[in-house]
């Protein structure tokens, strides 16, 4: 009971912080640099406009929900809401679990609008894919950001903190594969370098692996004229692609989770 | 007094006039700043693969789309446009070849190579961008062929070099798969051979396509033999015209 009066307050916090303008301006920017992309485009228009749509809608909501999370965390913390909150009969932890519960809400209602000018330029199965898994990097995003609000209390340090998370976690991938194409011959710098990589690696998210628009512009795509079994593939494709995506993010929101919870509870307020 | 100094106030008229002249300065600022932009006539080096998915947080498309329009738009600066011969071709090329390689599954920097800029480029440079789309229709021919029968159109009616025109007409049809390319396409090379008067080189060839079984379709035969006959007809008029001219 606590848990959801604390969500349904994360909720309206958020709305009163003009989430829903917010997120409603972005989709619209978000369709005015595509429909600008594709004018230009003299060939290939809709992979274009998709190509250009789909990462700017997905770091449009990341930044959203990074921000509006952190702002709301140090206000609370500055404002002493939180400490009059835990005055009621309610543990520190049961706060914290609300709280995620709202963020996570409304970052799967931030993805939702992120993917409606999308679904303007092309609606297939792919993008129900797309949605989902920028959904859960959006969870991931906003558990991180609470994280880094409870731990720094300082909105610019949580942005800049979460920001390098966030970069961090979608470059992993591409710098690992730079430090695999590396000439054999390695000194104990560069050999050292490396270890560094591949434990931040191992500790990471892949979030390269996350809301992928080679998923929209694929070849393999169900459409209208399709028969059944041929759309049954494509979907199937598309689905296997989400669920290492979906254990990832369960996973790691735990692991985020603990930490805040730790913290939480050893941290004077 | 304290109670009036935190009420909000009427804005005086200066403070409005002051925006509005700031705004004007602004504006007629920026537009200076446009018009004493400096005209390249080269992109400059292009960013390597590795920097380019960094810089776009790793999405492939999107790097390789801009980049793409980038040298594509590059004719028109700052409000004017350059003239297209005049392009430093080579960095061009070294964009359009970066682009499809951190893009594979697009080919725009192939549409951009053979449709644009070989038929505006130098013959030299113009061969740089034909030998670009020769080297990606390798790499996935049956998607890329209608790249390479334009390059094939450049080669012949541009550059006037039909022996280009026939090594990529011959790569046409050596790497694609008759089911997924156009018979047209794939009989390039034999319309060639018979506009250069090689009518024997063509028959040879049209006999090795059908034993092969590239060539199944009766009507297909059919065009084939009457394009061959016109092609004698025509090689035999022109060494009768020989003949007589040296007389």
């Amino acid at each position: 009971m606590a848990l959801t009066t604390i969500a349904r307050f994360t909720l309206i916090d958020a709305l009163r912080s003009r989430w829903l303008w917010l997120a409603a301006a972005s989709g619209v920017l978000t369709l005015a640099l595509a429909t600008f992309a594709g004018t230009m485009a003299l060939t290939e228009r809709g992979s274009v406009m998709l190509a250009t749509a789909a990462p700017i809608a997905r770091l449009q909501a990341v930044l959203l929900m990074a921000m509006l999370t952190i702002a709301s965390i140090v206000r609370e913390i500055q404002e002493r809401s939180l400490l009059l909150m835990l005055a009621a009969p309610i543990s520190r932890s049961q706060w914290l679990f609300g709280k995620l519960a709202g963020w996570v809400l409304l970052a799967w209602l931030t993805a939702l609008i992120a993917a409606l000018p999308l679904a303007l330029l092309q609606l297939t199965p792919a993008l129900l894919v797309w949605t989902l898994s920028l959904a859960c990097e959006l969870s991931l995003t906003s558990a991180a950001a609470l994280l880094f609000a409870l731990i720094l209390r300082q909105v610019a340090a949580a942005v800049l903190a979460t920001l390098g998370f966030y970069a961090a976690a979608r470059l992993i991938g591409v710098i690992l594969l730079i430090n695999e194409r590396a000439p054999l011959e390695l000194g104990a710098a560069d050999w050292l370098s490396s270890a560094v990589l591949k434990m931040v690696a191992a500790v990471l998210p892949r979030f390269d692996l996350y809301t992928q628009t080679d998923w929209l512009l694929t070849s393999i795509q169900p459409t209208v004229g399709d028969s059944l079994p041929e759309m049954t593939t494509a979907m199937a494709v598309n689905a296997a692609a989400l669920a290492p995506v979906m254990l990832q993010t369960l996973l790691f929101a735990a692991l985020l989770l603990t930490v805040a919870a730790l913290d939480l509870r050893r941290s004077e307020l | 007094m304290s109670v009036y100094r935190l009420a909000p106030g009427r804005q005086p008229f200066t403070l409005w006039a002051l925006l509005a002249l700031l705004l004007f300065a602004q504006t007629g600022f920026t537009q200076r700043l446009t018009h004493q932009a400096r005209q390249q006539s080269s992109p400059g080096a292009a960013p390597s693969a590795q920097l380019s998915l960094i810089a776009g947080m790793g999405e492939r498309a999107a790097v390789g789309y801009a980049m793409n329009l980038y040298v594509q738009s590059f004719d028109a600066q700052a409000g004017a446009v350059l003239k297209m011969r005049e392009f430093d071709h080579p960095a061009i090329a070294q964009w359009l070849e970066r682009a499809a390689q951190v893009n594979p599954s697009s080919s725009y920097s192939l549409m951009l190579a053979s449709r644009v800029f070989a038929e505006m480029a130098s013959d030299a440079n113009s061969r740089v961008f034909l030998d670009l789309v020769h080297r990606h229709f390798t790499a996935r021919p049956n998607e890329r062929w209608v790249w390479l029968s334009h390059a094939i159109f450049v080669a012949r009616h541009f550059l006037q070099d039909p022996e280009l025109a026939r090594h990529y007409s011959r790569s046409l049809r050596e790497l694609t798969d008759p089911a997924q390319v156009p018979r047209w396409a794939r009989q390039m090379e034999v319309f060639l051979l018979v506009e250069q008067n090689q009518a024997q080189a063509a028959q040879l060839l049209v006999a090795a396509m059908l034993q092969s079984g590239q060539i199944a379709d009766q009507q297909e035969l059919e065009l084939l033999t009457q394009r061959l006959s016109e092609g004698r007809s025509q090689g035999d008029r022109r060494s009768q015209e020989k003949t007589l001219t040296s007389r």
